[in-house]
């Protein structure tokens, strides 16, 4: 530990600079970040800056004492590999990780939170950052000998970045979240420890390289059907939900306008790929809660396949990236792009739509009253209505993750994308604040209001078919647009 | 005299071209061991497997009775290492990098190293990065000197250097070397010869001798024969001598083994008319060409 210390000290003689640039910047952060509207916590110049900072940082430190090459002077003096390593998790725990500890801290008081109650996720942040943020660029940096090299091998997490932390899934994307940062950290470890025991760069490279694209497609080949079985694992009771009934809303379906009946334009579409399919959905027979109401449901994911006549079928395989949205209890949208020459084959068949649809059943109905304090809600949230003078607009915050219930403002309603399944404590971000439910509202005469909260209670999963109608019946006329040809 | 050096069987490929081959190398401890050999030769090479800086293709190392891929801090604490390339760490005093690299030497000797920045006169206060290449060159032996190291290893370090300073570096390893091995690959044949207790010559990645340098330097004799009139080249011509010139009724070979009686007769031997044999002891610079030129002729 001794030897490790005086490299450590060493380190930070060397990077005085960069360590003072870095705290400044965190400083700025939080000043801006105390000092700013408590409708916007986050600066973003600097929120920007920080990430930069701290991979300056990394970078400096691990290069320090480069590990590719042979001409370091370090090299062939009696360091030992293990206190090497030691000194460097320790500035970088020193400089990166406490520095983000202290002004989370500081930022949340301002939110009205102490520190017991956020303490989980206040560390579990941590976590995340040093197994997704840090460990990687480290890794990264060991293969490296200079911040040109890092900065182009930096490059190549972007597509891990891309597939491992989206949001395909919506409020179950926190799996794939979770097994990207997982396997970003085990890949990072095992290079890591690769180079600081055996500095066999070639070959690390090489594994590099391979755990890189294992931790990218595995991201992007997780199939729903997994995340869905594994979300359904987090369900809070056992809740009977055999009679809850997905199907197609026939009544917004025959209300709805079709592009081929009742369009007085014909769209010159031809150069349009993907004519868009919406089926209306509703669900139906929802089970009832505890205090006698029905649940609230949600849908949170959609599948789509087509069959169509002459025994073809789009896709050829398991669909289940459709888009959807929630119009409020119990009617939902699916909507899904389809290849045009399937379309055009196809459309005035009849076809079978086999739907799938994720349901979460919401529960546990409970109100709170928003002025204009801060007010907390259930799941750890706070809420609060910003002045006429400031827009009257509701804002609700999120500490370390986006909230795990259902937010009801009056009048509108929260999104499922705006709620997170996750049972862990916190997301990664640079900011411990997270800002949803912004909504440009109305003006309120009267405070304080009652907004309702929700808790996911179960996740299930209901498939259904649509036998017989022509697909032509499902498109959704495109949007307007300049060049119309006129019906003759 | 046991090894504190010693190479068996080792080979180095870069991609497909072979650098070192099946090389067999043995530094008597307590010696000052030459690696001499042209541009290419694998000298580097070599000493960067030795320090466990590159790994070899096949073949074995050993340092101080040690595997060279398995030097233990403990192994490095008795080796200093100077390279003409090696990258310091330039943000650093001088004082300050001595001052950093004493925690890891338990025979540290404060005293030596203040004698070393006197006796080279390297200004404590001044950062590596603005020191001149042979002060540079000085900062990295003194911070090597300084623990008294059991094993100096020394790869070019005359390389670019003043007359002035490399005469100060190779006066600190003198004195160094009463009580360390020096393995010290270099170009600078004439300051070698000065110091030297062995010599290796490396030619194509193949060591083509090893031994002391008052043998080296025994058996290596230019040869001048003066004949009645000129004569052809005999056929076949002795493997030990190395190929002749010839300028009209002169010839000039290098014998790589000589001995008087032997050489003399065996002259008489190849040659009728033998008017002159003029026998001179060549210095190391000259041993070096001849074989130099000779492997070149050979490739």
């Amino acid at each position: 530990m001794r030897q490790a210390l005086h490299i450590f000290g060493k380190d930070v003689r060397c990077l005085t600079y960069e360590i003072v640039a870095t705290l400044a910047l965190v400083a700025t952060y939080v000043y801006f970040s105390l000092a700013g509207s408590r409708a916007f916590p986050t600066e973003p110049f600097t929120a920007i800056m920080l990430p930069i900072a701290a991979w300056v940082l990394i970078a400096r430190s691990i290069h320090a004492e480069a590990l590719p090459g042979t001409q370091q002077f370090w090299l062939t003096r009696p360091y030992s590999r293990g206190s090497l390593l030691t000194a460097k998790v320790l500035f970088l725990l020193t400089f990166i990780s406490l520095p983000k500890l202290v002004s989370d801290a500081i930022i949340i008081q301002k939110y009205g939170h102490s520190l017991g109650p956020v303490l989980p996720g206040l560390l579990w942040s941590q976590v995340l950052l040093f197994s997704a943020f840090i460990l990687p660029l480290a890794a990264l940096a060991t293969l490296t000998s200079s911040m040109v090299q890092l900065f182009f091998s930096s490059l190549l997490l972007l597509p891990i970045l891309l597939f491992g932390f989206g949001d395909a899934f919506g409020p179950m994307s926190w799996i794939v979240h979770a097994y990207t940062a997982a396997a970003l950290a085990l890949a990072s470890i095992v290079i890591v420890a690769m180079q600081y025991s055996l500095r066999r760069t070639a070959m690390a490279r090489l594994v590099g390289v391979a755990l890189g694209l294992v931790v990218m497609l595995g991201a992007a080949a997780i199939p729903v059907s997994f995340v869905v079985a594994l979300q359904a694992r987090q369900s809070r009771r056992q809740i009977d939900a055999s009679q809850v009934r997905v199907s197609l809303d026939a009544e917004r379906q025959s209300a709805r306008p079709i592009a081929s009946r009742d369009s007085a334009t014909t769209v010159s579409n031809v150069d349009v790929p993907y004519p868009q399919i919406y089926v209306p959905l509703q669900i139906t027979d929802l089970p009832q809660d505890a205090d006698g109401s029905d649940m609230d449901a949600r849908v949170i994911g959609t599948g789509l396949r087509i069959e169509a006549a002459d025994g073809t079928a789009w896709p050829s395989g398991e669909y289940l990236d459709t888009r959807f949205s929630n119009y409020g209890q119990s009617q939902m949208d699916l909507n899904a792009s389809v290849p045009r020459a399937f379309y055009t084959r196809v459309k005035d068949q009849p076809v079978k739509l086999h739907v799938t649809a994720y349901v979460t059943l919401f529960g546990h109905r409970r109100t709170t009253l928003i002025g204009s304090e801060l007010t907390p809600i259930p799941g750890g949230s706070v809420c609060f209505i910003e002045p006429p003078s400031r827009g009257n607009v509701r804002i609700c915050l999120g500490l370390f993750r986006s909230p795990p219930n259902l937010i009801l403002w009056p009048e509108r309603r929260s999104g499922p994308y705006e709620t997170s399944h996750s049972p862990f404590p916190a997301d990664l971000g640079v900011s411990p604040v997270r800002i949803f439910g912004f909504y440009p509202g109305s003006l309120l005469d009267r405070l304080p209001i009652a907004l309702v909260t929700l808790e996911p209670l179960a996740y299930i999963q209901r498939e259904f078919e649509i036998d017989g109608r022509p697909l032509r019946d499902f498109e959704q006329p495109p949007p307007p647009r300049t060049q119309l040809i006129q019906r003759p | 005299m046991s090894d504190i050096l010693r190479t068996s069987g080792l080979t180095k490929r870069f991609r497909a071209a072979p650098v070192l081959s099946h090389l067999n190398l043995a530094v008597p401890e307590g010696s000052v061991y030459a690696l001499v050999g042209p541009n290419g030769a694998g000298k580097t090479t070599c000493i960067k497997i030795l320090m466990n800086l590159l790994r070899s293709s096949s073949g074995y190392a050993e340092v101080l009775g040690h595997d060279s891929r398995h030097l233990s801090p403990q192994d490095f604490a008795q080796i200093g290492y100077v390279s003409e390339n090696q990258e310091l760490p330039e943000w650093m005093t001088i004082e300050y990098f001595l001052g950093y690299l004493k925690p890891f030497y338990p025979t540290w000797d404060d005293a030596r190293a203040a004698e070393l920045l006197r006796q080279f006169d390297l200004p404590p206060a001044r950062k590596l990065k603005e020191l001149s290449r042979g002060m540079k060159m000085k900062a990295a032996l003194a911070s090597s000197l300084a623990y008294r190291p059991r094993l100096m290893v020394l790869d070019e370090p005359f390389t670019g250097l003043d007359p002035l300073v490399r005469d100060e570096l190779i006066e600190s390893l003198l004195d160094t070397a009463e009580e360390a091995t020096i393995f010290i690959s270099s170009h600078d044949l004439a300051e070698i010869e000065t110091f030297a207790s062995h010599i290796g010559y490396l030619d194509h990645g193949a060591l083509k001798f090893s031994e002391e340098m008052a043998a080296l330097t025994g058996r290596f004799r230019e040869i001048e024969i003066t004949l009645a009139s000129p004569a052809a080249i005999p056929r076949p011509w002795p493997t030990v001598w190395l190929p002749p010139e010839t300028s009209a009724a002169v010839v000039r070979f290098v014998d790589t083994e000589f001995n008087q009686e032997r050489t003399v007769a065996e002259i008489r031997r190849l040659w009728t008319g033998v008017e002159d044999i003029s026998v001179s002891p060549m210095p190391l610079r000259a041993i070096f060409v001849a074989l130099a030129k000779t492997g070149r002729r050979a490739a």
